[in-house]
């Protein structure tokens, strides 16, 4: 009787065990990988591109000077922005239109291609995680444009799912130069082409058009640039996938 | 610390290692360098038997967190092989066909994969050849150093 009674509590303990490892385990083993991967990207970032420089010494110097000046110009540029948002934020309450919602860009460096051996969807992972902030569905961007939505999120990393695979799906419309803005869903297309889908009247399109965010599907901001249309639905992603280094994460 | 320990030690040092490499590492199709399948053949051979049973359980449970894989679909697979490089003793053999079969495997289970099976398939050949010609030396290299260092 003792025996089968013991036997019935270890069989429940396991249980319970094996649902913990359910649970958590999907963090744990990102986790556990994300002190080798993090030793990696400060390697390459602090030591290897520190020793490049140094023997490309006069070139690092002239592009810092530019980037130096880049940047005094840029701060004059925000400050001007801080104001006109904070005159169309008054103006929208004196309309008493809604609030823009006020995300806040987090930036995060590219710690790997994301996905092991077996990667399930085109993925890389970004060096912030739940506990600067990072929420599940977040949006992706770099300045070229989209990149795509965080899928998966543990306290130190967040995986992100690029805007080739096909599992993500982005509300968009064309700037035409005669004014039309057709719209549609952008996706993942298998290659390195996205595909356009449910556009009205695709033919009248002019390739090389611009393919922005619409803001229609409440996930994407407005005016964020997807790609440019090249014909017959397909659009070319703006962004290069291949040579990220560092992203921004919406934080709402 | 005895041998097993040793070896149990080791092999958590390789896994987490072993891990970050294929996320690290460049892919084609989605499919990656297999460091964690090609680790397997070298552990299944080594005592006691627990090793290699919980070697695969959590590699393959590490391959399906990283990967977005639902989990055990990797751990299953990772059993799989073990039993059958201790079944076979022919590790080298199941090193070369266990990550195309893989492939296969992955396309039961799930969903949303990127490529088709043929193209992961032709990817994996030459990626698991190539982890295994790397990987298994070296793993017998660190195995060996353990060793001589223990016994020294």
């Amino acid at each position: 009787m003792k025996a089968r009674a013991a036997g019935a509590w270890t069989a429940i303990a396991l249980g319970v065990v094996l649902a913990l490892v359910f649970l958590l385990f999907r963090s744990a083993g990102v986790e556990a990988v994300y002190p080798v991967e993090r030793a990696v990207s400060l390697f390459s970032r602090r030591v290897w591109s520190r020793a490049v420089g140094l023997v490309r010494g006069a070139e690092s110097r002239a592009e810092n000077e530019r980037l130096r000046r880049e940047l005094a110009a840029l701060s004059l540029v925000r400050d001007d922005m801080d104001r006109l948002e904070a005159e169309n934020e008054r103006l929208r309450q004196a309309l008493g239109y809604a609030s823009r919602s006020k995300g806040k860009w987090l930036p995060a460096y590219v710690l790997s291609s994301g996905g092991a051996a077996a990667a399930a969807h085109a993925t890389i992972r970004a060096g912030k995680g739940s506990l600067d902030g990072v929420a599940l569905g977040a949006v992706v961007v770099v300045p070229e444009g989209v990149v795509g939505r965080v899928t998966s999120v543990t306290p130190h990393t967040s995986e992100v799912t690029l805007l080739t695979d096909p599992s993500v799906k982005v509300a968009c419309e064309i700037e035409t130069t005669d004014g039309r803005k057709p719209r549609g869903i952008v996706m993942g297309g298998g290659d390195d082409l996205l595909v356009m889908k449910y556009l009205r009247d695709a033919e009248d399109v002019p390739p090389r058009s611009r393919v922005m965010t619409s803001g229609l599907g409440g996930v994407f901001p407005r005016g964020l640039q997807v790609g440019t249309y090249v014909s017959e639905g397909e659009v070319l992603p703006s962004v290069d996938f291949t040579t990220l280094e560092d992203v921004f994460i919406r934080r709402e | 610390m005895n041998n097993s320990t040793v070896r149990f030690v080791l092999a958590l040092v390789a896994l987490v290692i072993g891990a970050a490499a294929e996320e690290l590492l460049p892919k084609a199709l989605g499919v990656g360098f297999p460091a964690l399948l090609a680790m397997l053949p070298v552990v299944a051979m080594r005592p006691p038997a627990a090793l290699p049973v919980l070697f695969a359980l959590s590699a393959g449970a590490v391959e399906d967190s990283l990967s977005g894989l639902p989990f055990m679909t990797s751990a299953s697979y990772f059993l799989l092989v073990v039993v059958l490089v201790r079944w076979s003793r022919l590790p080298s053999v199941v090193a070369a066909v266990s990550f195309p079969v893989y492939q296969g495997w992955l396309c039961l289970w799930a969903t949303g994969l990127q490529g088709s099976v043929f193209g992961r398939t032709l990817v994996a050949i030459p990626f698991g050849l190539l982890a295994y010609g790397v990987v298994a030396p070296l793993l017998r290299v660190v195995e060996r150093k353990a060793a001589a260092d223990e016994e020294g």
